[in-house]
């Protein structure tokens, strides 16, 4: 028994702040709850954060326990199902009984169904799997889709048996979530951690972020080849003749070998095939700005392996520092830095094509206009969005602080952008959002390259943490 | 022409490969390195000792400037280690405790990236120790085996002819074979004039078959450095015994350990110090005991100080 309250004490003991945080969450929910009136509802919802929000602690913590050496200790799968029905009692079982108590059986009856999904849907975020994020993007275009699809599926969406649909979907999830936490045989062997981000790639944050399935591997494979070439390339130049530049060319070759042509290729391929899906199923000639901007943010989205990556990266950095016998740590530190600008061609380049593909497939008229405003948008908000990154703090929370706000900015960037050139035209819309984005980039881009230069400089790994 | 009398003929013997004076550096509060002074010539093989958790990787991170002092100086190849100081840091090899390098590479692109920036790259050794380790150059170095790993470590650090190779624990993960196999490529090596190397290990034998110096790591300062030749030659266990046997093995001053086994009173002395037969013999006679002395080899030497 103590081994299980060991386990569903965890979460709390491991992110005290966060703990402390949802205490307050609770508290403050059940003061408005006490205080009657429409404040009851506030309340609800309240919880309903809180409670998302503990298992969410409740997931990193798995996450951490996931190793293989964790199921060899005596009996540890009973102890963790005994804490996780524990978890389930008192933030699941107890609040759906009090709203059942509240507002009739129905209602709880359905909490019962939507907690058990956001439940599992938490524990697939924290897992690092990308399918939880995927979740967030249905939910936000979930809101473009027309009203004409919401009243023909009314029937199904009140059917009483919809909310055991919820659970069996849920259940599902948690199983997929645990054989991604608990995969039975070898794991396969592990990429760059600075390397951009795919649909079909493991996350970022599992030990491996080989792709899934043979055909992924494949083409993972092709690339690789594409990226030894390459490197055998640079290494041969630079050892004809040294000069810095082909040094930067030989360092991008090593720390992001997908940055090539072949790599681009295999992107646009898979991500492309996203946006083609996406641009046909949700978008019409009217939207193609709205596409164009999700089309350019998922471009983007591969930028965040510099904040991610670069932990991971730090025991390897040692051999480098020796291969590369900088003059100063701040050389060394700056030769790495410029280094990572080999992400934003492909970034760049990842931008046109999304774009490109979303306008021909849903306005080909508006393809010149659409090109136009990525080559506007896509340079400067890409070196924005890597200044950003590289500032991210060692801090877990903040660090996801930074990346809501980056993500939330990307966004906004690229609306406004979309809605000035749409209103005043490439000259008088573009000409404002070139000199503020540029303006802003390079300034975000100076200061982070500062910043990072002046940081010190640590060969360990990022500490050993539970859950982190 | 021994391996002593080729050193000698170093050309630099009379520097320090390293120097490091009074080291501190503390973990969570607590003190691995206490005002550490540490003297390594060049020309020299430093096997380094000290018991798990004493601070040895610690040491060799903070001389090679991979962590951060919390205060004191080191000086490595006459420089001081304050910046890595460009080309100098192709003149040290390394090969740390963990092998966690680039795992997503090949073994044979690790290689070439790293030949492309040496001046100085021994191609016919790294095709060879490839070779006789069987290291195949198309592997992923994720793919490699802890020991195998360690094998390209050493290739890697043993191909740029380093004057002077830093080994944290560098056989612990290798089979008997390939560890004979990295002695004997190591011994010639080392052999060259003005050629330092450092190594961890708690493998006391591969120290004898190296001939090397002896750095003790204990409490945070090297508590002892001396040739391996001399401690053969003076550290010896002295046994006292007698028919009623003892209680509690007497004291001795000077003694580097005392124990008591089988009610025989123990003692690891050092008897390059002349006032220590003596003493040795006086305490025997006034316990009415007989002195036995044995010699020790270094693996019982450094159960005993360490």
């Amino acid at each position: 028994m103590r081994a299980v309250w060991t386990l569903v004490l965890l979460p709390l003991r491991q992110a005290w702040v966060a703990a402390l945080l949802l205490l307050l969450m609770l508290a403050g929910a059940i003061a408005l709850a006490l205080a009657g009136g429409k404040a009851l509802y506030g309340g609800a919802m309240l919880a309903a954060s809180a409670l998302w929000f503990a298992w969410l602690l409740a997931g990193v913590t798995l996450k951490g326990l996931a190793r293989k050496e964790t199921m060899l200790l005596p009996d540890f799968r009973r102890a963790l199902a005994g804490a996780a029905a524990l978890w389930a009692l008192l933030f699941w079982l107890l609040p759906c009984a009090l709203t059942s108590l509240h507002w009739g059986l129905p209602v709880g009856w359905l909490a019962l169904a939507v907690d058990a999904l956001a439940i599992a849907w938490a524990v697939l975020i924290t897992s690092g799997s990308r399918s939880g994020f995927l979740i967030w993007v249905l939910i936000i275009g979930a809101r473009f889709i027309p009203q004409p699809f919401w009243l023909s599926i009314e029937p199904a969406l009140n059917n009483p048996l919809l909310p055991l649909v919820a659970l069996l979907l849920a259940a599902l999830m948690l199983r997929m979530t645990w054989q991604r936490l608990f995969p039975i045989g070898d794991p396969p062997l592990p990429d760059s951690p600075l390397l951009a981000s795919e649909p079909m790639r493991r996350g970022n944050n599992t030990t491996s972020n080989v792709p899934r399935g043979k055909l992924m591997q494949r083409l993972n494979g092709w690339s690789e080849h594409g990226a030894s070439a390459l490197l055998q390339r640079e290494a041969a130049r630079y050892h004809a003749t040294s000069t810095p530049g082909r040094q930067r060319a030989m360092l991008r070759a090593l720390l992001l070998p997908h940055e090539q042509p072949r790599g681009w290729l295999v992107r646009w391929l898979l991500w492309g095939a996203f946006v083609a899906v996406y641009a046909l199923a949700l978008g019409h000639s009217a939207q193609v700005g709205m596409i164009a901007g999700y089309a350019t943010f998922f471009a983007m989205s591969g930028l965040n392996v510099v904040g991610t990556g670069m932990p991971r990266l730090q025991p390897s950095l040692v051999e480098l520092y020796f291969t590369l016998a900088p003059d100063t740590r701040a050389v060394f530190k700056a030769q790495l830095v410029d280094s990572f600008l080999g992400v934003l061609p492909g970034a760049i380049l990842s931008a046109f094509v999304f774009t490109g593909l979303a306008a021909l497939l849903i306005a080909p008229h508006a393809l010149v206009s659409i090109l136009a405003t990525t080559a506007i948008l896509a340079p400067p908000l890409a070196l924005a969005t890597l200044a950003l990154y590289l500032s991210l703090p060692v801090n877990v929370i903040l660090r996801s602080v930074v990346t809501v706000i980056t993500i939330f900015g990307q966004m906004g960037t690229i609306w406004l952008g979309y809605a000035l050139l749409e209103r005043f035209g490439p000259l008088w819309g573009g000409a404002p959002v070139l000199v503020i984005t540029w303006s802003f980039a390079i300034g975000a881009w100076s200061t982070a390259r500062k910043h990072w230069i002046d940081s010190p400089l640590s060969f360990d790994p990022p500490r050993a943490k539970a859950g982190a | 022409m021994t391996m002593h009398a080729a050193l000698a003929a170093a050309p630099d013997e009379n520097l320090s490969a390293v120097s490091a004076r009074a080291l501190l550096k503390s973990f969570d509060g607590r003190e691995v390195l206490n005002r550490l002074d540490w003297e390594v010539p060049a020309g020299r093989v430093v096997g380094l000792l000290g018991r798990n958790g004493a601070g040895k990787t610690t040491l060799l991170r903070c001389l090679l400037g991979l962590s951060p002092l919390d205060a004191g100086s080191i000086e490595v190849l006459g420089e001081p280690m304050d910046e890595p100081r460009g080309q100098r840091l192709h003149r040290i090899g390394y090969v740390p405790q963990s092998f966690d390098l680039f795992p997503w590479m090949r073994v044979g692109d690790f290689l070439t990236f790293t030949a492309a920036f040496y001046k100085r790259w021994d191609s016919a050794l790294v095709e060879r120790l490839l070779d006789e380790w069987q290291l195949e150059r198309k592997k992923k170095i994720a793919a490699l085996s802890q020991g195998q790993r360690q094998m390209l470590a050493i290739v890697r650090a043993l191909a740029p002819d380093p004057d002077l190779l830093v080994l944290d624990e560098p056989v612990a993960s290798l089979d008997p074979i390939a560890r004979r196999d990295f002695l004997a490529t190591l011994i010639p090596l080392v052999r060259r004039p003005g050629k330092t190397v450092i190594f961890s290990t708690h493998i006391t034998t591969d120290l004898e078959r190296v001939e090397a110096d002896i750095a003790l790591l204990r409490g945070g300062c090297i508590a002892l450095q001396r040739p391996l030749a001399e401690l053969r030659a003076h550290f010896r266990r002295a046994w006292l015994s007698r028919a009623s046997g003892f209680s509690a093995a007497p004291m001795l001053d000077g003694a580097l350990d005392a124990d008591l086994i089988d009610a025989r009173a123990g003692y690891v002395v050092d008897l390059s110090d002349a006032r220590m037969r003596p003493a040795l013999e006086a305490l025997a006679a006034r316990e009415g005991a007989t002195l036995e002395l044995a010699s020790l080899d270094l693996e019982d030497l450094f159960v005993a100080l360490a």
